[in-house]
């Protein structure tokens, strides 16, 4: 699986790691069951705060998307294949706006609107 | 040519040991009533008899000969696991070996030993040796080359699209699939038990099948792969191993494809013509060079991904890549 951060952007570094599991999880570099590495590991590497890591890995447990448990690390949940379902429905979606001239973000703000 | 070989290698990996060891237990079942009721099966270091046993405990042989061969058929019979013939044929003339000496060297002994008084039969035994390798020889011959012949291929990978301030980390884990590390675990209990058996007629027999047990348990195992901006680290469980290869030690990073017994001799963490590998599978592996020269691969799925991650990460520290982080 591969995390990655930009400290040159704008959006914290938390929320950009986190979002970067959603991507694996999407993309499927990380299938239910699997173990996200230790807060520590992932700390070190992206040479992060530790408590950046574990801000990240929360806000992924309140998503429903990680279970944390002591001992166990934070173990992805059957949640996850959702993920990766309903990012196969999208290459449709973008398809179906394409052919009638629908641009990305007219698209989104059609689905801001249904939501 | 490879039609023959998926036809050939069944018939003198397994149907050869098979027909020695069937061969010997009719010699002894045949000889059993001629044989008094307990037989030497052991004897001290300086040839004398020291335990004794009812001579059918040498049918365990049996089982050990064609189970030895079917091993070698199953690791053989995957054209991914084989490159070039040298490999195949040393291994079904081991099978072919290690049925005429299991089975008809322990029955040969056993009962030659009991019509001549119970001294150990030095030649005899000697013999069988020969006659295992001139018969493994012989069907070693016989088989034709593996489907795969060449020699193994390094492919070079883009590079993974990267800021230059960005950070990434790369985890993954080289690890056989469920199906083979249970596999491997039934082998290793089973051929511990065979030792603890035939430690009843020889006792370094013990040891010698401790070692390849304890391979089985080991290559069940998996190991973690962690690449990022420091390089590369890679640690297993069973051995406890950890390799480094830090980011300014690497030269590049490649895609390859192992055959594990054709390029390493099987599986484990290997050496052999001075590349490292950390085999589990057979498939596609990460190659790093590192600037010394030296080859690491770690056989894994996603090894392409892998490679990218560090073709950018060595872009960006030699400078290729603007580094303004």
């Amino acid at each position: 699986m591969l995390l990655r951060i930009d400290p040159a952007s704008a959006a914290p570094l938390f929320e950009q790691l986190a979002a970067s599991v959603r991507t694996e999880l999407v993309r499927g570099g990380i299938r239910a069951g699997d173990r996200l590495p230790s807060a520590k590991e992932v700390a070190a590497a992206l040479d992060v705060n530790l408590h950046t890591v574990l801000r990240a890995y929360q806000s992924l447990r309140d998503e429903g998307v990680v279970d944390l448990r002591r001992g166990r690390g934070a173990v992805v949940t059957d949640r996850a294949s959702g993920y990766a379902d309903l990012h196969r429905e999208i290459p449709r979606l973008v398809e179906h706006a394409k052919a009638l001239g629908i641009g990305p973000a007219a698209l989104a703000a059609m689905i801001k609107e249904v939501y | 040519m490879a039609a023959d070989y998926s036809r050939r290698l069944p018939l003198l990996a397994v149907g050869v040991p098979t027909l020695i060891a069937v061969a010997s237990a009719a010699w002894l079942l045949a000889a059993l009533p001629t044989l008094p009721a307990e037989v030497t099966v052991h004897w001290s270091v300086t040839g004398v008899p020291d335990k004794t046993a009812p001579a059918a405990l040498a049918l365990i042989a049996l089982p050990a000969s064609i189970g030895f061969g079917l091993l070698v058929w199953s690791v053989l019979r995957r054209p991914a696991n084989v490159r070039g013939a040298t490999a195949p044929r040393i291994l079904t003339a081991a099978a072919v070996l290690f049925a005429t000496v299991v089975s008809g060297g322990v029955t040969s002994t056993l009962i030659v030993a009991a019509r001549s008084g119970g001294a150990f039969p030095w030649l005899l035994l000697a013999g069988t040796f020969v006659l295992g390798a001139v018969l493994g020889a012989l069907p070693a011959l016989l088989l034709p080359a593996p489907p795969v012949t060449g020699p193994r291929e390094s492919v070079a990978v883009a590079p993974l699209p990267l800021s230059g301030s960005e950070r990434v980390v790369w985890v993954g884990r080289a690890a056989p699939s469920a199906v083979v590390t249970g596999v491997l675990l039934v082998v290793a209990g089973l051929i511990a038990a065979l030792a603890v058996l035939l430690a009843v007629f020889v006792t370094p027999v013990l040891l010698v099948l401790l070692i390849p047990a304890l391979a089985a348990a080991a290559g069940s195992s998996g190991w973690r792969v962690r690449l990022d901006e420091h390089g590369a680290l890679i640690r297993g469980a069973l051995p406890p191993m950890v390799l480094r290869v830090a980011l300014a030690d690497l030269a590049a990073a490649r895609v390859t494809t192992v055959a594990p017994v054709g390029d390493f001799g099987g599986w484990g963490a290997r050496y052999r013509h001075g590349v490292t590998g950390i085999v589990t599978r057979a498939g596609e592996a990460l190659e790093l060079e590192r600037t010394d020269g030296h080859r690491l691969l770690v056989t894994m799925e996603h090894a392409a991904e892998a490679a990218a991650v560090l073709t950018a990460l060595l872009a960006r520290a030699h400078g290729t890549v603007p580094h303004v982080g």
